[in-house]
């Protein structure tokens, strides 16, 4: 079933297609939510309302052809909507690791140390590098995202990537999220 | 190192990150949410109707009956808002909430830094299998909502803040308390709301509020709610030293680093507090790391003890964390600690 189609089945009302919508869909919403949340819990909830969302506004959507992106957008809103009423996060300094100071150039410790940057940009910051290089979205379908102009996607992407260099060449200046639960 | 190279690096480690994270995701329970949420579409549209026609029904048998019914036959006496006197004939559903709904006024000073902790007690029906619970609050207080399932947190002060719904399945037992703890300095008005699948009416839902006691706390399976009133502070609820209390934090920490953690405790009142678990787990690690702070006593006159624990191994990135668990043995009702954990250079 191509998007069309699907767009096709959602405009009649059917909610069976949500199914197939989360097959094909699914994983990438729930991934990119985590990369902006950091929820597990949070993640689920946001791929339930964008899926409704899809069902409820698809009158919205002009073009078939951009279902992915408008269901991206969604979901980011979405994820920022969770984030702004949040307020669990605390931030903690990273420290390099004494132990594996040979290390520090690997693969595994550029992973962390550019994730935690990537964690410590404020949120439409972070959300618009999660969508431009983990869904790879083009600049001008992360700004319809996140409703800016592309030139300001261009500047918060800019910026962002010389918060993460600086982050990568002195990590201990660099900060991290947590969440602190209580269980 | 070019921007193209960065920026491939970058792709690079969110790619590996959500691929992780995609690897462990199970579709199951989403499934389910969707099933239930549209169908309750199709039953709230054809309630509608229902709604409309029962409505006309009863405009013109309402009037019938006045045309006949004696004019002193009012009962005095309303039933409690918080207890319904029986149960309201809707299905239930996630979205329906004629019934099952239950408005609670709390109008309690609280101070800024220590939680003011309300028990919710809620029974749900028999064969309910998954519910929802929702708080709503109006106010400039902060709030925590705290169960044995789960916790979340919301600025009562933003008009729009709605907490978000908890949704669980639950098998067994049907019944359980929310407890719900505000910061702030001003009266705070909250609603809870509570919804459930069960098919059939059963027992009606019985939210039962119950104001805290002084010193609420102790060892039942609901420590004191942590609040995180500022970034790096959790303040525990005060401690009823008399009973022994204990509080628990438990931090996701994706990046935490190798090196020392350093836990600052902060007493009010007079006392000790010991430190009776520091657990750091991660999955990957094959046992996990005990920190070496166990059984360390912080004696509490109003200055500020501190420990310490150590991370011996790096995060795999995602499911760190840091369960601190601390007693009193002061009998004052009044005794309490906040506390701190950050990681800095070595």
């Amino acid at each position: 079933m191509n998007d069309a189609v699907l767009v096709e089945a959602l405009r009649a009302g059917s909610a069976d297609v949500l199914d197939t919508l989360l097959a094909r869909f699914g994983t990438e919403i729930q991934t990119v939510a985590y990369l902006i949340l950091r929820d597990r819990q949070d993640a689920e909830d946001v791929v339930v309302e964008t899926l409704l969302a899809a069902l409820a506004h698809v009158k919205d959507l002009r073009d078939p052809t951009a279902l992915r992106p408008w269901l991206l957008r969604i979901a980011t809103n979405r994820a920022l909507g969770i984030r702004r009423r949040g307020v669990r996060i605390i931030h903690l300094e990273v420290v390099p690791d004494p132990g594996s100071a040979r290390d520090a150039t690997s693969d595994s410790a550029t992973r962390l140390t550019l994730l935690a940057g990537v964690d410590a940009l404020p949120a439409r910051m972070r959300a618009a590098v999660v969508l431009r290089y983990y869904a790879d979205l083009s600049v001008e379908e992360v700004a319809i995202a996140l409703g800016r102009s592309p030139n300001t996607i261009k500047s918060q992407l800019q910026v962002a990537l010389g918060h993460l260099r600086r982050d990568l060449a002195d990590p201990p200046g660099s900060t991290v999220l947590a969440e602190a639960r209580h269980d | 190192m070019t921007d193209d190279q960065f920026e491939m690096r970058l792709r690079r480690a969110l790619l590996d990150e959500g691929a992780e994270f995609a690897h462990s995701i199970d579709h199951g329970l989403i499934r389910t949410r969707l099933a239930d949420a549209t169908a309750h579409r199709g039953q709230a549209r054809r309630g509608l109707w229902l709604v409309a026609a029962a409505a006309v029904i009863a405009v013109i048998a309402v009037g019938a009956i006045l045309a006949v019914a004696p004019r002193n036959s009012t009962t005095p006496g309303q039933p409690s808002p918080l207890t319904p006197s029986e149960p309201i004939a809707t299905p239930a559903s996630m979205d329906v909430e004629p019934g099952w709904r239950l408005a609670l006024d709390y109008t309690g000073q609280v101070t800024t830094t220590v939680p003011k902790p309300v028990g919710v007690h809620f029974t749900m029906p028999a064969d309910a299998t998954r519910w929802a619970l929702k708080v709503r609050c109006s106010g400039p207080a902060a709030l925590v909502v705290t169960s044995e399932a789960f916790v979340h947190t919301a600025s009562c002060a933003d008009p729009a803040a709605v907490s978000r719904s908890v949704y669980r399945v639950i098998t067994g037992e049907a019944s359980g308390e929310v407890r719900l703890a505000f910061t702030g300095s001003a009266p705070t008005t909250f609603e809870v709301v509570a919804e459930t699948t069960a098919s059939e009416l059963g027992d009606p839902l019985s939210l039962d509020p119950s104001p805290a006691p002084v010193g609420f706390g102790g060892n039942g399976p609901f420590a004191p709610p942590l609040v995180i009133p500022a970034e790096w502070v959790a303040t525990s609820d005060p401690v009823n030293g008399g009973s022994g209390g204990t509080d628990t934090l438990d931090m996701d920490t994706p990046m935490f680093k190798p090196g020392p953690v350093s836990m600052v405790l902060s007493c009010f009142g007079s006392g000790s507090l010991t430190v009776a678990l520091v657990n750091i787990t991660d999955p990957a690690a094959a046992s996990p790391t005990i920190a070496p702070a166990i059984g360390q006593v912080v004696h509490c006159d109003g200055s500020t003890g501190q420990v310490s624990v150590q991370l011996t191994r790096p995060s795999n990135g995602t499911e760190n964390g840091i369960e601190v668990e601390s007693e009193s043995d002061n009998p004052n009702t009044d005794f309490g600690w906040s506390l701190e954990l950050g990681q800095s250079r070595p």
